[in-house]
């Protein structure tokens, strides 16, 4: 069954004999230097923990200083190119060469004329002005509450995107990275969008004018809640903080505030025509948080009735009392 | 003294340490409890842990050191450990002896011939590591199998829950009176199972299953030392398979990677020269493959590859995690659990209140046999002041927690109690919502102070026209801790009236249920 | 053995024969069909055949001591005899070296374990770290963190006067009776192994005299002073104390030393901790007691229901040994004479009217004392200044008038 080798019988020479012996020590004082390297490098729990980045977003252009320009009419590309000029004209903000990304409101599959959503005409707008300011692209964005793909398409705001020339990018679960806010209570650890702002150089937030019913109202800083990803919705829980942290975790470079219709009543999601008023608004700023007192005034309240607006002004992040910034109002035109 | 009697007194010896270190592990002072017994030492001895929880985490578990020294003497000396010191190896001899003794010698001397299946033990390690290896990171995909088949892990599993709980259903002193153990007799069967193979092939398991084995058997074969045959007296009378524990055919070339160290055959030959233990290679020849072909090789890591993506492919450790699946305190999150638990059920034994049970498969076939909470079972849910199951675990997979940290205090405070869980009020089935009836059980042994539970009054006109002013118990999730005495304690005690539910637990962010708690 | 079968071993070893032609014998099976064959009567000659088989063998190779005759008729030799055991095969030196080692290793490991079982791991000692961070009490103002060594089991419960007969039960009467205003109860457990716990209850009786009040009139018979606080007391496994407004009682589950250390720690800590605006003093009643056969720790404030007269309050009372008997005094201040005066008159007539008791002729001394006698007891009452005072239950008259005149004395010689 198994014979024994036929050839001469093996000597184990006291060489060979040395040599398994020095293969054995090594192969023992190897393992134990693994073992070494390897002892408690990451302990029970480690993976837990927050390896949290710095998810901080600052896109401003100081240069600029802080700008508001408010137009009044109905037609939103018309009134964004008027408000436009009048802070300067975006060659100030958007120079050539720049990435561009806008984070639109897609938050709900519902059709723009409900003003739950930014209204396509404005991206398509805002996407082709970037681009004829030689911005090399221009990306939209946002994460969501229902379906992504059904959310930038029922919207329109897909195929306005596309057709000024603009990228949509939908977020996936790996697009997120745990960030941590630095003075932040609530964004510790939590998943903030960073995939498509790879090479981004300039941000510009459009959002409609919404009532809410837990934050009083949903203007451009609470835009920014579409780059927070996990079980987000926790944070209703103290909506007041989270927005605030939002003032905190973005610097925008500029603000596209549409207030030609106003959801004055069921926000955000709204659902009805009936909810929208028409206010004939459109604020355009560097200041997130005046553009929210301002539209403030188009949901007939001050921004004292916002308590995550006082708090940001409290803290510095922006200015309430936006008629100091001397707002270039912008009339409609016959035109 | 002989060789082979110096090999059955160590089999003796760490067969009976083993069953005492099983025997001690419950929680207490007295010589036969918990004391500083190193219950788990054989867990922490065994390599195949070590380099599994090594691969899932890229780290090693401070406890699993141990290691070393069984790796060590394996490169230096063969299996020796597999021969000398494993508890299962010792049972599978001794019933391979029982069962073999009787028959004639022709045909144990055939029983104990080298089969090709013998390959399969290391197809079934390397699937085994293969599904441990894949990247770390947001997304494990690594997950720890090896507890399945590792026969530290499993004998003291099958031990701990089943052999002794037999054993002791006379005196009810080994194990505690009164444990039980969920599933229990699925181990116990599946060890029976294989204790029982032996009466087919003496030591079955060894010879064609044991991973650990097969590991050891890589390890060892390049051993300076080893089993040989000096032509020179060989009458190839084959004899020395009649007691060979590792069918490693001593007489020819020897199979390096299956001599289990037994020096029985050195004993049976009966010219008493020719096999004999010295420097390598056997005169007669060595072979120091496995016998597993590169196919094999390949087609079991594929296999192991599979493993983790497949399992996760459901969810169970995403969105649709299990939420009665509650786990210990201290225990890591659900991904590095996974990458962590071998099964060994230690916690399930030393936990004083026999609240942890293994789970059954219910929970996702990953779960097999890993800790969590029943609180329908055992003396009361987890006990406060109890840090057992942490300190028992071997490979960290439940943390081992300082008392402060598992009730927020001291320099816990600000992170406040470990929570595993959250008890919600069935208002359906609880006596003072739904049935007219006073009770108040569950918000008076409410173990966290102030309580996790309150009461609100209301009037109630009972069908007699009475009016009963009754006691309703609301839950605040701020302060339960899911340690689950109010589910044991509920008198409803078919589906308790108020149970708990793995949401808020703090190993996971993202099962929180509040934002803020009262300590941050 | 197949094709390795040797000739040679089958020439020289008549077992392998044995085994090789006559399985059928040597087996199982070959006896049981064996057996069945012959039937029960048959059993004989099967097992006269395998004996003689078996005696062959034995006679043959003489090889007796691996063939086990344990089993009837099994001979198990693993060696093919006829060959005799290789002398050569007892282990060289080499071998029992190593085998040594192995034993030794052995031992080390037993040892080690030893050693290890007596270091006790942090599960069982429920410390990582030394004694645990002293855990907050719940009775801010009182006592902030318990002493090292002490957890909280469970919740502080509080009670109110409406709530403390869900507590006490019936007991609540005493405490009702004498101002009671809250009571905090919880329960600790001493860490360190012991299983021993203790209940703690602080109870709030508004003004020091209350809580001595509670505090004397259950005293157990076999306390010992604890010296701790404004009073304490130790018995078995309770230690009892009054501090202030506070009356604290420390009950332990068994009456260990090491409970008894637990309970004084957390007293003196109780002590050490909480402000009161003023200590219980009854010195000034103290005095008014002779000293003379008076039972140690026995003077009382009795808060109600003195002697069962419902309208007889805050008394101060005191057990003296009169020879074999034990006889009582009692004492109170009214403020004033006229108060005194009414009381002793209240007194008097309750014994007489009441208990149906019978007026002796009148003492000579204190003036307008009375002593009435109720039977099987004497009770005697005067007054004296501001000073209502008795004896109850003397066991006879002139045990009755002796101590009438001691207290007498006592208590207007004191004024004097």
């Amino acid at each position: 069954m198994n014979p024994p080798g036929t050839g001469p019988e093996p000597v184990a020479t006291r060489r060979e004999f040395f040599l398994r012996g020095l293969r054995a020590g090594a192969a023992v004082a190897a393992t134990g230097g693994l073992a070494a390297w390897l002892w408690n490098r990451h302990p029970p729990g480690d993976f837990g923990r927050a390896q949290a980045s710095d998810p901080r977003k600052d896109f401003s252009v100081r240069s600029a200083g802080p700008r508001i320009a408010i137009a009044t009419g109905r037609d939103r590309a018309a009134m964004l190119r008027r408000a436009l000029a009048a802070v300067g004209g975006i060659e100030r903000f958007i120079a050539r060469g720049d990435r561009v990304m806008l984070k639109v409101n897609a938050a709900f599959a519902t059709p723009a004329i409900l003003g739950a959503t930014t209204h396509p005409d404005l991206v398509a707008e805002l996407a082709r002005l970037c681009r004829a300011a030689g911005a090399e692209s221009v990306i939209v964005t946002d994460n969501p509450i229902n379906a992504p793909e059904s959310c930038f398409e029922l919207t329109g705001i897909g195929a306005a995107a596309r057709a000024a020339g603009a990228d949509v990018f939908v977020p996936r679960p790996g697009s997120f990275r745990a960030g941590t806010l630095p003075g932040g209570r609530l964004i510790r650890d939590w998943p903030v969008l960073e995939e498509p702002f790879a090479g981004i150089t300039k941000l510009i937030g459009v959002a409609p004018v919404k009532g809410h019913q837990r934050a009083g109202a949903s203007m451009t800083i609470k835009n920014w809640y579409g780059l927070l990803g996990g079980r987000r919705n926790q944070f209703h829980q103290d909506i007041d903080g989270i927005i605030v942290e939002l003032a905190m975790l973005v610097r925008p470079t500029l603000v596209v505030l549409d207030g030609t219709d106003s959801m004055m009543t069921n926000g955000p999601t709204g659902g009805s025509l009936a909810d929208l008023k028409a206010t004939n608004t459109l604020i355009v700023t560097t200041d997130p948080v005046a553009a929210d007192a301002c539209g403030a005034t188009l949901l007939g309240k001050s921004f004292r009735d916002l308590p995550y607006l006082v708090r940001a002004g409290e803290l510095g992040l922006g200015t309430t009392d936006f008629e100091s910034l001397h707002p270039a109002r912008v009339p409609a035109q016959a035109s | 003294m002989r060789i082979t009697t110096a090999r059955r007194i160590a089999q003796a010896f760490f067969f009976a340490l083993f069953v005492w270190l099983c025997v001690v592990a419950t929680v207490g002072t007295r010589l036969w409890q918990w004391r500083g017994w190193p219950i788990r030492w054989f867990l922490e001895l065994d390599p195949l842990v070590a380099i599994g929880t090594a691969l899932t985490t890229r780290s090693l578990f401070p406890a699993l050191f141990w290691a070393l020294a069984t790796i060590a003497l394996t490169i230096l000396l063969g299996r020796v450990f597999c021969g000398w010191v494993c508890p299962l190896g010792s049972i599978h001899h001794f019933v391979g002896w029982l069962a073999w003794r009787s028959r004639p010698l022709k045909r144990r001397i055939e029983g104990n011939r080298y089969h090709r299946a013998q390959a399969v033990k290391y197809c079934l390690l390397a699937a085994l590591l293969a599904a441990a290896v894949l990247p770390v990171g947001r997304m494990m995909l690594a997950s720890l199998q090896t507890g399945l088949l590792d026969p530290i892990p499993l004998v003291n599993r099958s031990f701990n829950l089943a052999v002794l709980s037999i054993a002791d259903l006379a005196t009810g002193k080994w194990t505690g009176a009164g444990r039980f153990y969920s599933g229990a007799g699925l181990v116990g069967a599946v060890f029976l199972a294989l204790v029982l193979l032996n009466v087919a092939v003496p030591r079955f398991y060894c010879r064609f299953i044991c991973p650990l084995g097969a590991l050891l058997g890589i390890i060892g074969r390049g051993a300076p030392w080893a089993i040989g045959a000096r032509r020179a007296k060989c009458t190839e009378c084959g004899v020395c398979d009649l007691n060979c524990e590792g069918a490693c055919n001593p007489m020819g070339p020897i199979r390096l990677s299956e001599c289990l160290m037994c020096m029985n055959c050195m004993d049976d030959c009966p010219s008493g020269e020719p096999i004999g233990y010295g420097p390598r290679p056997s005169p007669s020849g060595e072979i120091t493959s496995p016998g597993m072909s590169r196919r094999e090789f390949v087609v079991s890591v594929a296999a192991g590859l599979a493993v983790a993506p497949l399992a996760r492919l459901g969810g169970a450790t995403a969105g649709d995690w299990p939420a009665g699946m509650i786990r210990p305190p201290g225990a890591v999150a659900e991904e590095e659990f996974l990458a962590r638990c071998v099964k060994c059920s230690e916690c399930v034994r030393v936990c004083p209140t026999n609240v942890l049970q293994p789970a059954g498969l219910s929970w996702g076939w990953e779960a097999l046999w890993t800790p969590a909470l029943n609180n329908r079972i055992g003396t009361s849910g987890c006990q406060a002041n109890c840090i057992a199951c942490g300190h028992a675990c071997p490979t960290g997979a439940i943390r081992p927690l300082t008392l402060d940290e598992k009730l927020g205090r001291g320099d816990f405070e600000p992170a406040g109690p470990i929570r595993i869980g959250l008890a919600y009020v069935d208002r359906g089935r609880c006596l003072p919502w739904a049935m007219e009836r006073p009770c108040i059980v569950c918000e008076e042994t409410c173990p966290v102070s102030p309580k996790a539970i309150h009461l609100e009054e209301a009037e109630q006109t009972t069908r007699e026209g009475a009016t009963v002013r009754l006691q309703r118990p609301v839950v605040d999730p701020a302060r339960c801790t899911g340690c689950g005495v109010c589910e044991h304690e509920c008198p409803m005690s078919g589906l308790r009236a108020i149970r708990v539910t793995a949401d808020n637990e703090t190993r996971d962010r993202s099962h929180a249920v509040l934002l803020h708690h009262e300590h941050q | 053995m197949g094709d390795a079968e040797s000739a040679a071993c089958k020439a020289h070893c008549p077992l392998q024969e044995l085994v090789l032609r006559r399985p059928k014998v040597l087996s199982l099976r070959g006896i049981t069909n064996a057996m069945r064959r012959g039937g029960p009567p048959g059993w004989a000659p099967v097992a006269g055949q395998f004996m003689h088989s078996f005696w062959q063998t034995m006679r043959r190779c003489g090889h007796g001591q691996s063939i086990s005759s344990q089993s009837v008729g099994w001979p198990s030799c693993r060696l093919p005899t006829g060959m005799q055991r290789s002398k050569a095969r007892s282990p060289g030196p080499g071998e029992r070296a190593i085998a040594a080692c192995a034993l030794a290793v052995l031992a080390a490991v037993l040892a080690g374990v030893c050693i290890q079982q007596a270091r006790f791991d942090p599960a069982v000692v429920m410390s990582a770290a030394g004694p645990p961070a002293a855990a907050a009490t719940t009775m801010p103002g009182l006592l902030e963190r318990w002493p090292a060594g002490l957890l909280p089991m469970s919740g502080a419960e509080a009670f109110s006067p409406g709530t403390l007969s869900d507590k006490i039960d019936g007991k609540a009467d005493l405490y009702l009776s004498a101002g009671f205003v809250s009571l905090n109860d919880q329960r600790v457990a001493l860490t360190g192994g012991s299983g021993s716990w203790m209940e703690v209850l602080v109870f709030d009786m508004g003004v020091p005299a209350n809580a001595f009040s509670v505090y004397s009139s259950q005293r157990r018979p076999n306390a010992a002073d604890a010296g701790i606080a404004d009073y304490s007391y130790e018995a078995d496994n309770e230690l009892c104390l009054v501090h202030g407004r506070y009356y604290v009682e420390l009950v332990c589950s068994d009456s260990s030393d090491a409970a008894r250390r637990a309970a004084e720690t957390l007293a003196r800590a109780f002590v050490g901790a909480t402000k009161v605006a003023d200590h219980a003093n009854i010195g000034a009643e103290q005095a008014l007691f002779p000293p003379e056969g008076l039972i140690a720790g026995s003077i009382a404030l009795v808060p109600s229901d003195v002697f069962g007269f419902d309208r007889l309050k805050n008394v101060f009372v005191a057990r003296y040994r009169d020879g074999g008997n034990e006889v009582t005094l009692f004492a109170a201040n009214r403020g004033g004479p006229d108060g005194a005066a009414r009381e002793a008159a209240e007194i008097r007539s309750f014994f007489v009217v009441d208990c149906g008791g019978r007026e002796t002729p009148a003492p000579p001394a204190p003036p307008g004392a009375s002593i009435i006698d109720l039977g099987g007891s004497f009770e005697a009452v005067f007054s004296a200044g501001p000073y209502v005072a008795g004896v109850h239950q003397a066991p006879d008259l002139g045990s009755a008038q002796r101590w009438l005149a001691v207290l007498s004395r006592r208590i207007t010689g004191g004024r004097q």
